[in-house]
Order: C-alpha cells, then sequence, then structure tokens
C-alpha cells in the first residue's frame, strides 16, 4: 500500500469520529443542507454531500435534530436545527473532545 | 425536478432502502439534489452536464443507501456488501428451502412403504419436508455468508464506474410489485405440490356403503409425482422471477406467461389422464348418487375441473400480469 493510501486512510478515520460534532455545533441556528456544508468547508472541515444529508437524516431520527420545510422561498428548503436533546448531546460531546485532545497532546508532547 | 436521471437515481437509491423509509428517503434526495444544483447553476435551468455532474458526485445509488441506512462496515458484512447480502439472501433462502423441502418430499414419496398407515405417514412427510426446508435455508445462508465475506475481504467492487447509464428506469407506482407477494405465491406453491403429493386423499367421497373414499388414484398422483413438482417449480420459478424483478414489465409478462404455459403443460399431462381417477371412488358414485347421470358426469371428472381450475389461474395471473404490463408501458 502507497504512503499516501496509508495517510489517507488515517485522516478519513479521524474525520469520520469528527464530523459528527463538527454538525452539531454548527448548528447554532436553523440551517439547511447545501449551507452548512459550505459553512463546514470554509472552515476547513469538508464534507460531501453524499454524507452530510444522510448524517443529518440520521441524527434527525436519533432526535438530535429536528426539520422544517421553508416554503416561502422560490424553492421550498429544508432547514435543520438542534434540538434541546441534541443541545445536551453536543455539550457532552464538546467535553469529551477537549479532554481527548488535552489528553493526545500530552501523549505527542512525550513522543516527540 | 422533472429530469428523467434524477428521477430514476432517486427510484435507485430508494428501491434499496426499507419500504416504510422509501418516501421520506425520496424527498430528502430531490432536496439535496435541488440544492446541489442550486448551487451549481444559480438561477438557470440546469443543463444535462450539470445533473450528470451532481449525481456523479453523489456516487452510486447503492453506496449512498448505505449512508443513509447507516450500515458502517464495522460488522462481519457491513456497507454496500452487506446491502447487497441481504438481497441475496431475500433470493437464495426461499429457492433453497422449497428446493431441498421438494427433493424431501420426493424422497419421502420414493421410499413410501404401502403398508404405513397414512397419518404416520403424513406425519414423518411434513416433518422431512419442515426439517428439509430449515436445512436448506441454513446451508444457503452459510453459503451466502461466507460468499459476501470473502467479496468484503477483497475488496470487489460491487458497482460499476458508470453507474449513470445503467440506472433502472422508474415504473408507475401502480407497476410495483410488494416484496411480499411473490414470496406468498412461491409459499403457496409449494403448498399446493405438498398437499398434493403427500396427501391426496384430501379430495374425497363418502358413502355408507363405502365409507371415505379418495377421488384421486394416489399410487398414480405419487408414481407421476415429478409433474407435480415441474409445475411447483415453474410457480417458483416465475415468483423468483418477480422477486428479483419487482415490478411488472414486458420481461415480467413474458417469463409469466412461459412459465404459466408450461405449468399447464405439466399439469394437463398429470390431472388429463383419466387413470389419475380412483375406480374405486368412481364405482362407489353410484350408491351414493342414485344413479344421477349429471351428479355421475360432474363428480366422475374431479380431474379435469381441477385442471380447468388449473387453467382458470394461470389464466387469470397472465392476464394480471399483462394487464400491469401494458398499462405500466403506456403510461411510461
Amino acid at each position: 500500500m502507497e504512503r499516501a493510501d496509508i495517510v489517507g486512510g488515517f485522516v478519513a478515520e479521524l474525520r469520520r469520529g469528527t464530523v459528527i460534532l463538527c454538525v452539531l455545533a454548527s448548528l447554532g441556528e436553523p440551517t439547511y443542507g447545501y449551507s452548512l456544508m459550505e459553512t463546514l468547508g470554509r472552515t476547513g472541515i469538508p464534507v460531501e454531500a453524499n454524507t452530510l444529508y444522510p448524517l443529518l437524516r440520521r441524527l434527525e431520527g436519533q432526535g438530535l435534530l429536528a426539520s422544517a420545510w421553508d416554503t416561502g422561498g422560490a424553492k421550498p428548503r429544508k432547514y435543520y436545527s438542534l434540538t434541546e436533546f441534541g443541545r445536551e448531546i453536543r455539550e457532552e460531546l464538546k467535553e469529551r473532545w477537549q479532554s481527548t485532545v488535552q489528553n493526545m497532546n500530552q501523549i505527542l508532547e512525550v513522543a516527540l | 425536478m422533472n429530469n428523467e436521471l434524477i428521477r430514476r437515481y432517486i427510484y435507485a437509491v430508494a428501491s434499496c432502502m426499507p419500504q416504510k423509509t422509501q418516501t421520506e428517503v425520496e424527498r430528502d434526495l430531490e432536496n439535496m439534489i435541488s440544492e446541489l444544483l442550486e448551487a451549481r447553476c444559480g438561477g438557470a435551468e440546469p443543463a444535462e452536464g450539470d445533473v450528470r455532474a451532481v449525481l456523479g458526485q453523489l456516487g452510486a445509488p447503492g453506496e449512498l443507501a448505505v449512508n443513509y441506512s447507516g450500515d458502517e462496515s464495522r460488522a462481519f458484512i457491513g456497507g454496500i456488501y452487506l446491502m447487497w447480502f441481504r438481497k441475496a439472501l431475500k433470493i437464495v433462502l426461499p429457492i433453497a428451502a422449497a428446493g431441498v423441502a421438494l427433493a424431501s418430499l420426493a424422497s419421502a414419496l420414493l421410499e413410501g412403504r404401502a403398508t404405513q398407515e397414512v397419518a404416520a405417514f403424513a406425519a414423518e412427510t411434513a416433518a422431512r419436508c419442515m426439517f428439509g426446508a430449515a436445512e436448506g435455508a441454513g446451508w444457503g445462508f452459510v453459503w451466502v455468508t461466507l460468499i459476501f465475506r470473502v467479496l468484503e475481504r477483497k475488496r470487489v467492487r460491487l458497482n460499476g464506474e458508470d453507474f449513470l447509464s445503467k440506472l433502472p428506469p422508474v415504473p408507475d407506482r401502480r407497476a410495483r410489485m410488494k416484496p411480499h407477494e411473490p414470496i406468498v405465491q412461491m409459499l403457496w406453491c409449494m403448498l399446493v405440490a405438498a398437499i398434493f403429493l403427500g396427501f391426496p386423499q384430501i379430495i374425497s367421497g363418502y358413502s355408507e356403503a363405502t365409507g371415505w373414499l379418495p377421488a384421486l388414484n394416489v399410487g398414480y398422483i405419487r408414481a407421476h409425482w415429478y409433474l407435480m413438482v415441474l409445475f411447483a417449480a415453474f410457480g417458483l420459478a416465475r415468483e423468483l422471477f418477480r422477486l428479483v424483478r419487482r415490478r411488472y414489465d414486458l420481461c415480467v409478462l413474458l417469463v409469466s406467461g412461459a412459465a404459466n404455459v408450461l405449468g399447464g403443460i405439466a399439469a394437463s399431462l398429470l390431472f388429463g389422464s383419466g387413470r389419475i381417477m380412483n375406480p374405486a371412488f368412481i364405482e362407489s358414485l353410484g350408491p351414493m348418487f342414485g344413479g344421477e347421470a349429471f351428479v355421475y358426469q360432474v363428480f366422475g371428472h374431479v380431474n379435469l375441473w381441477l385442471l380447468a381450475l388449473v387453467w382458470f389461474a394461470l389464466l387469470v395471473d397472465t392476464g394480471l400480469a399483462a394487464y400491469r404490463a401494458l398499462r405500466r408501458t403506456r403510461e411510461g
């Protein structure tokens, strides 16, 4: 296996683990799918449409997100927002993330 | 969004999903594709190239369906392989179970001892068929699991690059087939074969003088068991094709017509012969009905009535398949 493939695989694994927290953290206010994809892309976390939209649907199914159709514009749009339960989960994940980052930094400092 | 390619893509993804979520997923996909096209083209009408680019970016329908279902590749069989694994199981398990059950039935009939009591024979045959069906399904499951495990380990691609040119056409909603329909029909075919081969005495007549007498010649039916197995096999093949196709179209019509004609021929060879009637039953009709010629005509040819019923059922099935397929072709 090529070096680039190996690194690419690890990076994809890392991203896969963080994308849910990124989505929950980016949903401060009701947002539609493509807008969220652009926001994530601008902040250096590009997520493919074929990953993001199914993920939004799954999070909605788990009760973390709620959706509503906005039919006011030229085309109806589906807006997603965090539910109360989603906010609680986001806060918990955020704490876990910060603790993981701290631990990781310690490990990396010792190793390097 | 009236683009045919989009409609076919959405249908291809949704048809990989469980039926209860299909409508929601279809709506979700329409929304996603609409947003992606709008971002790509602004307010302008998307060209065919734009549609192809957006759908190409979303990937093969099977892979997108896996993302929607959330079946990540963590299990023994996961991801796109899990989706195809489930589809393969739906086809292989009924065939394996039906095949081994029919073979068990045929074997029981060939080995059946003349001295054995009917009830004991029936119970033994039913048990052999049930165990045979379970064994067939079990082996089918084991083999399909092993094959898909190997495919996943070897990372064999199950979707080609050019998936857009291979998208299935969207059938009219009324031409779509619910998966339980062919499965119920397959079970019905097996049940009919099992009853006729195992318990042909079910069609009997009663008189005080003779007691219960089977109308059909049990020995003749068991000696010609292969005709009933053929009749059931053509029915199973027809339903299996429908199960794979999942919609009524000209292909389903042609296969149904051919299977029904062949099944009808097998049934005619079995029921058409006068020897299938029990001579003792025919002789007993006089004492039963006091020599009424009309009654004799009706009950003396039970085999032909059964054959007429079979042909009627096959004609109705072919007619319904033709009606649904032709309506779809006209509207499509």
